[in-house]
C-alpha cells in the first residue's frame, strides 16, 4: 500500500481547472477559448493516473489521508484500489472525450465558460465519488455530482421543460441520495468512525440484522442511480433535455457510480453480508429492467431518447452481473461498465452528430442518412451491432463475463434467460441503425459545417470499441483484479 | 460566583438603544452614523457575551441577580451560545440596515427596537426566574410587534403586525397564567424547582407551553408568521425567523425540563410537534407565491427539524441529537438570516417580493443572488454547507435510537427533505434562469454586501469545518439533558 | 509455418488490403482473381500435409489457453472446398463487375474465407464461436450491400434475428459445456454431454441444433437462403457455397456423435425425415427453388449425422459449389418468393393522442411517398394471397387422385410458406410491438406517470386544505382559544375555591 500525492492531484486537477475556466471568462479576441482550456484539464488529468498506474496491481491500494474535521474524526481520505481503477479510467476517458465533442456541439451556447467549469467540476465529483475512502466524503462529492449536472441540464438543456425536467431529476436522485444518507449514517454511527477502511475492519463485528437492512437500503439507493425498472422515470426525460456533452457524461459515466457503489459499500466494505437475501429480486429485476428498456426503446420516437432507453437495459445487465455474486459476474459487471461507456458515448455522439446536421431529433422524419452522412452511419451501425454482443467489439467480452456469472449464480435458470436478452437489444439497436441508414432521405437534410470537428471522438470511440475488443486483455486484466477484491477475505 | 460577568452583555444593547435615539433626535439623521452605533452596540455586547464562554459546571455558571436567594439571570452553555447567534445575527442585520432602511426611513424608532429586541432575547435566554422570564418574553414581543408592522402606511403590515399582537398577547396571558399556576404549588419561581409536586406545576406548565408554542410559531399556532414576515422589512424576518422564534422555542423546552416534566414525556410532546411543524411547514410552501412567505414557512419546517432533534435526544437520552438540534439551530439562523437578507436585496434594488419577480436574477444583482443560492442550498442540505452537516449529524444520532419511533422519525425526515426541496430547487433555478431583459448589474450598497457576504461565508464554514462551535455545542447539549435529569 | 497458417494469415490480410484499397477496383479485381488461384493451388498441397501441425495460436483471453488451428482429415477437403469456392467466385466476381460502387467484394470475400477456414480447424469453441459471428456478419455485409430493394432493412434485421437466436443457442450450449468441463476445448467439451443432467442436455443440444439449423438455411430458417437469390452468382457462390451452411455441417458432423451417444438419434433421424420431405414438397410447388435444394440436401447430413458417412456428406459440398457455379447466372429479382413480402408494422409505436396509421395500404401505392420504406405493404399480401388462391383453385381443377393429392400437398405448403410462418414471425413482431405499445402507454405513463402525478396531486390538495384553514379564521381561532382558556379557569377555581 503506498501513500501517494498524485491523488489529492488527480481529484483536484478537475477542480482546479473549474475553477480557472470559469474565471476565464468569455474573451473573444483570445484564441485559447475556455472550452479549449477546459480540455486541456480534462487531458491534464490523466497525467496523475497514470504515473500511478504501476502502483495499483492486484490487491495493492494507493491511499492518501489528510484531517478535515478531527473532532467527529472526519478524514479527507482518498484511496484508488483495483476496484475504482477501470471506473476512473473510464470517467476520465468519458469526460475527455465529452469536452472534445463539446467543443464543436457547445460553441454557439452563451455563457460557455460557466458550462466548461461545471462540466469540469462533474468531472471532478464523479472522480471524488471513486475516490473518496471516508463516508461523509463520498457523501459530498454524490451530491456534488447531482448539482453539477442539475445546473447543466437545466441551464443549457434544450426544450421548453427543461426547468421541469431538472426539478424530476433532482428529486428522484435525492430520493436514493436520501436513503443511502440514512444507512450511511447507521453504518458510521455503529462503527464510530466514517473513514471506510475502519468499517470495513470492524465490519463483521456489527450486529447481523442492522447491516441486513443497511446493505438493503444502500442498495436501493444505488439502484435509483442506476436507473433499474421501477425508479427509472427520471432518465430518459434528463438524458433528453440535456445538452449532448452532459449526456455523454451522465450515460457513459455517471450511471455507473451506481454500480461502484454497490460493489464498494455493501459488498467490499460490509464484505457482502446481508446482501445474498437480495440477490434473486435483484436479478429478477435486473432481467424486468433489461426488457423493459428494450421495449421502451422500440416504443420511443426521439432518437436520443430511444438511446435513453437502451441504457436503461444496459444498467439491468449490469445489475444482473452485480447479483450472480461470483468472480466472473462482478468482472462482467465491471466490464460491461467500461464497454458500456465507450459504446453509449459512441451511440450518443453520433445521434448528436445527425442532430446536429439535420437539426431533427424524430425518427419518422429522418432516413437514408448514408448516403449524406457514411462515415457517421457506420459508426452507428457498428455501436448498434456492439451494444448487441457481437464480436470483434467490446460487447462480447463482458456479457461473455455476464453470461458465465448468470450460470455460475445460485439461480442458472435466471442465466438462460438472459442469454436470450441479447436478442431484444440486437432487435432495437439494429433497427434504430437501419432506420436512420436506409430508406429514402426526407428533404431539406444538409450537413453543417462543423460536422468534421465534432466527429473525431466519435471516430476514436469506434476505434477504440474496435481495440478493446480485439485485444480485451488489459481490461480483463484490471477487471478480474477488482472482481479479486470481492472475494471474502481479498482486498480492503 | 461573583454575577457582575452576567448582565455586561446587556449593558451595551440597553445604552445603545438610549444613544441611538438621543443621537437620531438631536444630531443627524444619517443612516450610515445610526447602523454603525447600533452595531457597535451589538459588538460590545458580543465581546462580552465571549468572555463569558467557558465556564465550567464545577465552577458553577455566572449567575446574576436575587430573588428570594436565587438567581435571576444565569449564564449556561445554551444560553450562551444562542446568545451568541443572536447577537452576530443582530450585527449582521444593523449593518445591513444601513442602507436598507432608506425604504422606510423612520431610522430613530428602528434602531432601538432592534436592540430591545435583541436584548429582550438575551434576558429570555439567560433567566432563570419565571417572572424575570416573562418579562423579558413581553419585551421581544412588544418590540417584534413593532418592527413587524413598521410599514406603517401599508396596511398589510399594519394588519400583520396587529395579527402578532394579538396572538402574542393572547399567549403572553397564557404564560402569566402558567407562571401563576406554578407560583400557586408554593415552591417560588425558580427554575430548577424541586420535583414531584402535583398537578398545578403540570397545569401551569402546559399553559406555558401553549403560549410559547404561539409565541415560536408551532403549528397550529403558526398563523401569524407567514404574514409577519411576509410583510415586515427584511432584516426584521430575519432577526424573526433566525433567532426569535428558536429562543421561544428553546425556552419552552428548558422551562419545562426546569418545571419537573419529565423528559422522556416532553420528548414524545416534541417529536410530535416537530412532525406537524416540518409538514405543514413544507407543504405550506410548496404553494407559496411571495418570497419572503415563502422564507417564513420553510422557518416552521425548519424549527421542526430542530425540535426533532431535541426530541429524539430527550426520548433516549441522547446528548448526541441535542447537539445536532443545537447545530442545527445556529446553522438555520445564519442561513435564514442569510435569505432573508438576500431577498431584500433583490426587493431594494429590483422591487421583487413575488417568486416570479426573482427570475433571472443571478444577472441582475449576481452578488446578492450568490449568496441567496448559498442560503437556499444550505437550507436544503447540500453538502457542503451547513445544512448537510446538521442534517447528518441529526440521522446519526436519531439513528442510536431504537424502535419503531426512530423509523417514523427518519421517515418523516426523509419525506420532508424531499418536499422541502420542491421549493428550493425551482427557487434556485429561477435565480439562475438566464435574464432575458437588459443586463442590469447593479451595484449594491457596501452595508448590504458586507453582511451578506459574511453571514454566507459563516454558512460556508460551518459546513466545512463545523469543529469551531462543536465544543459549545456539546456542552450546552450535556447541559440542556443533565438540566432535564436534575 | 505451416501451410495452413499461411493460408489464414493471406487471405485475412489480402481481404483487409483490398477493402481499402477502394479507389482502384479494376486493379483491385485482377489481384484478387489472381491471388485467389494462387491461395486455391496452395490450398491443395494440404492434401499431403497430413502430419505435422500448425503453429498459429491466438490468445483471446488473457488467462486462458491459447486457441490453435488443428487440421483434420477431413477439414483438409473442407478447407480446399473454401478456397476453391472464393477463386470461382472470384473469377466471377472479376467477370461480371468492374464497378467501382463494388470494390469491397472481394476484399469482403477474402475475408469471409479466413473466417470460415479458420472456423474450420480452431479447437477452441469460444474462438469458434467468435468467428461464426464475424462469419454471419460476413454473410449479412454481403445481403446488406446487394443490390437495394424495397423493405430490405426489415428484411435484414430479420436475418440478423435468426442469426442471433442460432447463435444464443450455440452460446448456452457453450455456457453450459464449459461450466461442466472447465475447458474450452472442443472435444472435451463435446464428450460432455453425456455426463450432463438431462435438463442441461436438452438445453445443450437443443442450442446445437438450433444453430445448426439457422446456419444451414433449414425451415424455418431458409429465409436468408431466399435472399441470396436476389445476388449475382458469384456472391451466392460465396455466401452459400463459402460460408455459413458449410460451417453449419461441420458443426453437425462434430455435434453428431455425441447425440448419438446421449441416444439422440431417433431425434435426428426424425428432424432429418421431415424436413427432406417438406424440401421435397417445396420444389415441387415453389418458385425458389435453388433454396429448398439446398435445403434438402442438409436435411440429408441431418439423417446422416452421427454416422460415419457424415464424412461423404460433408464432401459433396463439392457438389454444391458446382450446382451454384451454375445455376442461373442472373439474378432473379422477380423469382423473389411472395414469402419474402413483410407487412406493414407501424414503427414506432404511435402515441395515443396521434390518429393510429392505417394498417393497410393499396398495393399499387407509390414507393416514393412512402417515408417508411421499410415495411413492405400488406397489399401486397393481399393480392398474392389472391393470386395463389386463384392459383390453387386452377390446379386444382386439375383431374386425377395422384393430380388431387400433388395439388392439396402444394396447397398445404403454399398455406403454411405463406401463412402460417410468416403469421409467426408477424405474430412474434407484433407481440414484441404489443409489448412495446403496452410499456410505453400503460406503464410508463399509466402506472408510472399517474404515481407521479397523484403524489404531486396529493401535495398540492393539502396544501390547499391546509391554506384554507388558514385564511380568515383568526377571529374564530381565536374565539375558541379564549373559550378554552376561560373554561380552564373557571374549572380551576370551581374545583380548588380559589
Amino acid at each position: 500500500m503506498g501513500i501517494s500525492w498524485l491523488l489529492p492531484g488527480l481529484l483536484g486537477l478537475p477542480w482546479v481547472g473549474a475553477a480557472v475556466v470559469a474565471l476565464w471568462g468569455e474573451r473573444p479576441r483570445l484564441r485559447l477559448r475556455a472550452d479549449h482550456l477546459a480540455c486541456a484539464f480534462a487531458a491534464v488529468s490523466w497525467l496523475p493516473l497514470l504515473l500511478m498506474l504501476g502502483q495499483v496491481k492486484g490487491s495493492d491500494t494507493t491511499l492518501f489521508r489528510a484531517p478535515w474535521i478531527p473532532t467527529v474524526g472526519i478524514n479527507l481520505a482518498l484511496r484508488l484500489d483495483a476496484l475504482s481503477l477501470p471506473l476512473v479510467v473510464n470517467v476520465l476517458a468519458v469526460s475527455l472525450l465529452a469536452l472534445w465533442y463539446g467543443l464543436g456541439y457547445l460553441r454557439d451556447k452563451p455563457r460557455l465558460h460557466v458550462c466548461n467549469a461545471l462540466l469540469l467540476a462533474f468531472m471532478g465529483s464523479m472522480l471524488g465519488t471513486l475516490l473518496a475512502d471516508d463516508a461523509l466524503l463520498f457523501l459530498v462529492f454524490w451530491e456534488g455530482m447531482l448539482v453539477a449536472s442539475s445546473l447543466l441540464i437545466g441551464g443549457w438543456g434544450e426544450g421548453e421543460n427543461r426547468g421541469r425536467i431538472t426539478l424530476k431529476y433532482f428529486l428522484y436522485t435525492q430520493i436514493g441520495s436520501l436513503l443511502l444518507l440514512v444507512a450511511l449514517a447507521r453504518l458510521v454511527g455503529l462503527a464510530g468512525s466514517s473513514d471506510l477502511s475502519v468499517i470495513a475492519a470492524k465490519a463483521s463485528e456489527l450486529p447481523r440484522e442492522e447491516v441486513r437492512w443497511i446493505a438493503a437500503l444502500m442498495v436501493i439507493g444505488f439502484c435509483v442511480k442506476l436507473a433499474v425498472f421501477p425508479v427509472h422515470a427520471w432518465l430518459p426525460d434528463a438524458h433528453s433535455v440535456a445538452p449532448m456533452p452532459v449526456t455523454v457524461m451522465l450515460a457513459a459515466a455517471m450511471l455507473s457510480m451506481g454500480a461502484y457503489g454497490i460493489l464498494r459499500f455493501p459488498l467490499v466494505v460490509l464484505h457482502g453480508q446481508g446482501f445474498e437475501a437480495l440477490q434473486l429480486p435483484l436479478m429478477i429485476l435486473a432481467l424486468v429492467s433489461q426488457v423493459y428498456g428494450a421495449l421502451m426503446a422500440l416504443a420511443s420516437h426521439d432518437i436520443k431518447r430511444i438511446v435513453a432507453y437502451s441504457s436503461v437495459s444496459q444498467m439491468g445487465y449490469v445489475v444482473f452481473a452485480l447479483a450472480s455474486l461470483n468472480p466472473q459476474g462482478m468482472g462482467g459487471a465491471v466490464f460491461h461498465v467500461l464497454s458500456h461507456g465507450i459504446l453509449k458515448a459512441l451511440l450518443f455522439m453520433g445521434v448528436g452528430l445527425v442532430m446536429h446536421a439535420t437539426g431533427r431529433r424524430q425518427l419518422e422524419e429522418l432516413g437514408g442518412l448514408y448516403r449524406t452522412m457514411p462515415g457517421v452511419m457506420a459508426g452507428l451501425s457498428i455501436g448498434a451491432i456492439a451494444i448487441a454482443g457481437l464480436p470483434p467489439f467490446c460487447g462480447f467480452h463482458s456479457e461473455w463475463l455476464i453470461f458465465t456469472g448468470g450460470i455460475a449464480s445460485r439461480y442458472p435458470v435466471l442465466g438462460y434467460i438472459e442469454v436470450l436478452i441479447p436478442l431484444l437489444t440486437a432487435g432495437y439497436a439494429v433497427w434504430f441503425a437501419i432506420r436512420l441508414a436506409l430508406g429514402t432521405s426526407p428533404k431539406g437534410i444538409l450537413p453543417h459545417p462543423d460536422l468534421p470537428a465534432m466527429s473525431w471522438p466519435f471516430y476514436v470511440l469506434v476505434i477504440l470499441a474496435l481495440v478493446v475488443g480485439i485485444f480485451p486483455a488489459p481490461v480483463y486484466a484490471w477487471v478480474m483484479d477488482a472482481a479479486a477484491l470481492l472475494l471474502p477475505g481479498g482486498g480492503l | 460566583m461573583s454575577g457582575l460577568g452576567v448582565w455586561t452583555p446587556f449593558v451595551p444593547l440597553a445604552l445603545g438603544v438610549l444613544a441611538v435615539y438621543l443621537v437620531a433626535r438631536v444630531f443627524t439623521r444619517c443612516n450610515g452614523v445610526l447602523a454603525s452605533l447600533t452595531a457597535l452596540a451589538y459588538a460590545l455586547s458580543l465581546l462580552s457575551v465571549l468572555q463569558l464562554v467557558g465556564r465550567t459546571p464545577a465552577e458553577g455558571y455566572p449567575s446574576w441577580g436575587q430573588v428570594g436567594g436565587e438567581a435571576i439571570l444565569r449564564a449556561d452553555p445554551a444560553a450562551l451560545l444562542l446568545a451568541l447567534v443572536s447577537l452576530v445575527l443582530g450585527l449582521a442585520v444593523a449593518l445591513y440596515s444601513g442602507r436598507y432602511l432608506a425604504l422606510d426611513r423612520r431610522y430613530e424608532n428602528y434602531y432601538p427596537l432592534l436592540l430591545l429586541l435583541s436584548s429582550g432575547v438575551l434576558g429570555m435566554l439567560m433567566a432563570v426566574e419565571l417572572f424575570t422570564l416573562y418579562l423579558f418574553t413581553v419585551l421581544t414581543s412588544a418590540a417584534a410587534y413593532v418592527l413587524v408592522a413598521f410599514r406603517r402606511r401599508t396596511e398589510t403590515a399594519v394588519e400583520a403586525g396587529f395579527k402578532y399582537a394579538i396572538m402574542g398577547g393572547m399567549a403572553a396571558i397564557l404564560i402569566l397564567a402558567g407562571i401563576g399556576y406554578i407560583y400557586r404549588a408554593g415552591n417560588g419561581l425558580t427554575l430548577p424547582l424541586p420535583r414531584g409536586q402535583g398537578a398545578w406545576p403540570t397545569v401551569g406548565m402546559g399553559l406555558l407551553l401553549a403560549g410559547y408554542a404561539v409565541k415560536g410559531a408551532l403549528v397550529p399556532a403558526h398563523a401569524w408568521l407567514p404574514d409577519a414576515h411576509g410583510r415586515a422589512p427584511s432584516s426584521v424576518s430575519a432577526m424573526l425567523s433566525g433567532i426569535v422564534i428558536e429562543a421561544n422555542v428553546y425556552v419552552m423546552v428548558k422551562v419545562a425540563l426546569g418545571v419537573g416534566w419529565p423528559a422522556r414525556q416532553l420528548g414524545w410532546l416534541l417529536i410530535g410537534m416537530a412532525l406537524l411543524n416540518m409538514t405543514v411547514g413544507n407543504v405550506m410552501a410548496l404553494m407559496q407565491d411571495y418570497g419572503k412567505r415563502l422564507l417564513g414557512y420553510s422557518s416552521i419546517a425548519q424549527v421542526g427539524y430542530i425540535l426533532l432533534a431535541w426530541g429524539v435526544g430527550l426520548v433516549y437520552g441522547l446528548p448526541e441529537a441535542i447537539a445536532a438540534g443545537l447545530l442545527l439551530l445556529v446553522a438555520h439562523a445564519a442561513m435564514k438570516g442569510l435569505a432573508f437578507l438576500s431577498k431584500g436585496v433583490c426587493h431594494f434594488y429590483c422591487d421583487a417580493t413575488r417568486v416570479e419577480e426573482l427570475d433571472g436574477m443571478a444577472h441582475r444583482l449576481p452578488i446578492a443572488a450568490g449568496t441567496f443560492i448559498v442560503a437556499l442550498a444550505g437550507l436544503a442540505g447540500i453538502p457542503p454547507l451547513a445544512g448537510f452537516v446538521a442534517k447528518w449529524q441529526i440521522l446519526v444520532a436519531a439513528l442510536q435510537g431504537a424502535g419503531w419511533i426512530t423509523w417514523l422519525v427518519i421517515g418523516g425526515l426523509l419525506l420532508n427533505s424531499l418536499l422541502s426541496l420542491g421549493y428550493y430547487v425551482p427557487l434556485m433555478g429561477r435565480i439562475l434562469k438566464p435574464h432575458d431583459g437588459a443586463h442590469e448589474g447593479m451595484r449594491v450598497s457596501y452595508w448590504m454586501v458586507v453582511p451578506t457576504l459574511g453571514l454566507s461565508a459563516l454558512v460556508v464554514l460551518l459546513g466545512v469545518s463545523p469543529h469551531m462551535l462543536w465544543n459549545l455545542v456539546q456542552e450546552a447539549a450535556q447541559f440542556l439533558l443533565l438540566w432535564g435529569q436534575g | 509455418m505451416h501451410v495452413l497458417d499461411f493460408l489464414v494469415i493471406g487471405s485475412v490480410a489480402c481481404g483487409v488490403a483490398m477493402l481499402f484499397m477502394g479507389r482502384r477496383p479494376k486493379m483491385v479485381a485482377d489481384a484478387a482473381r489472381i491471388v485467389s488461384i494462387g491461395l486455391a493451388l496452395l490450398s491443395l498441397s494440404l492434401l499431403w500435409h497430413a502430419g505435422d501441425q500448425p503453429a498459429l495460436t491466438w490468445h483471446y483471453l488473457p488467462d486462458g489457453e491459447p486457441a490453435r488451428l488443428i487440421l483434420s482429415s477431413l477439414g483438409r477437403y473442407l478447407v480446399i472446398c473454401a478456397f476453391l469456392a472464393l477463386a470461382v467466385g472470384q473469377m466471377g466476381l472479376a467477370a461480371s463487375h468492374h464497378n467501382a460502387s463494388r470494390f469491397w467484394q472481394p476484399g469482403l470475400a477474402y475475408l469471409l474465407c479466413g473466417l470460415v477456414v479458420v472456423a474450420l480447424t480452431v479447437d477452441q469453441f469460444l474462438a469458434r464461436y467468435i468467428v461464426l459471428d464475424l462469419a454471419a456478419l460476413g454473410t449479412l455485409a454481403f445481403l446488406a450491400l446487394g443490390r437495394s430493394r424495397s423493405g430490405k432493412g426489415f428484411r435484414l434485421l430479420s436475418r440478423l434475428m435468426q442469426f442471433r437466436l442460432g447463435d444464443s443457442g450455440l452460446m448456452l450450449m457453450i455456457l453450459l459445456l464449459y461450466r461442466a468441463s472447465g475447458t474450452f476445448h472442443i472435444d472435451t467439451m463435446l464428450d460432455q454431454i453425456v455426463t450432463l443432467p438431462s435438463v442441461e442436455r436438452v438445453l445443450v443440444v437443443g442450442g446445437g441444433l438450433l444453430a445448426v439449423w439457422v446456419k444451414m438455411g433449414l425451415p424455418p430458417f431458409q429465409g436468408w437462403l431466399a435472399d441470396s437469390e436476389a445476388l449475382s452468382w458469384p456472391e451466392r457462390l460465396l455466401i452459400i457455397g463459402l460460408g455459413l451452411p458449410l460451417l453449419g455441417g461441420y458443426l453437425l458432423y462434430r455435434l453428431g456423435p455425441p447425440l448419438v451417444a446421449a441416444n439422440g438419434r431417433a431425434v435426428l433421424v426424425v428432424l432429418g425425415v421431415l424436413v427432406l420431405g417438406w424440401s421435397l414438397l417445396q420444389l415441387l410447388w415453389n418458385k425458389s427453388k435453388l433454396t429448398w435444394l439446398l435445403a434438402g440436401h442438409s436435411a440429408i447430413g441431418l439423417l446422416l449425422a452421427g454416422t460415419p458417412w457424415m464424412q461423404f456428406f460433408l464432401l459433396t459440398f463439392f457438389l454444391r459449389l458446382v450446382v451454384l457455379a451454375f445455376w442461373s447466372r442472373q439474378p432473379r429479382l422477380a423469382a423473389i418468393p411472395r414469402v419474402n413480402r413483410g407487412r406493414r408494422f407501424p414503427l414506432p409505436i404511435p402515441l395515443p393522442s396521434a390518429p393510429p396509421e392505417p394498417i393497410m395500404e393499396p398495393a399499387n401505392a407509390s414507393r416514393a411517398s412512402v417515408t417508411d420504406p421499410l415495411v413492405a405493404n400488406p397489399g401486397g399480401r393481399s393480392a398474392a394471397g389472391v393470386d395463389a388462391s386463384a392459383e390453387r383453385d386452377r390446379e386444382y381443377s386439375d383431374g386425377g387422385l395422384i393430380g388431387t393429392l400433388l395439388s392439396a400437398a402444394r396447397y398445404v405448403a403454399a398455406y403454411v410458406e405463406q401463412g402460417a410462418i410468416q403469421d409467426i414471425e408477424g405474430g412474434l413482431v407484433k407481440a414484441l410491438l404489443s409489448a412495446s405499445r403496452c410499456a410505453a402507454n400503460w406503464v410508463e405513463q399509466g402506472v408510472l406517470g399517474k404515481a407521479e402525478h397523484l403524489l404531486v396531486d396529493l401535495v398540492h390538495r393539502v396544501g390547499r386544505w391546509l391554506q384554507a384553514g388558514h385564511t380568515g379564521r383568526l377571529r374564530l381561532y381565536l374565539l375558541w382559544a379564549s373559550a378554552g382558556v376561560v373554561v380552564l379557569l373557571i374549572a380551576t377555581v370551581a374545583v380548588h375555591g380559589w
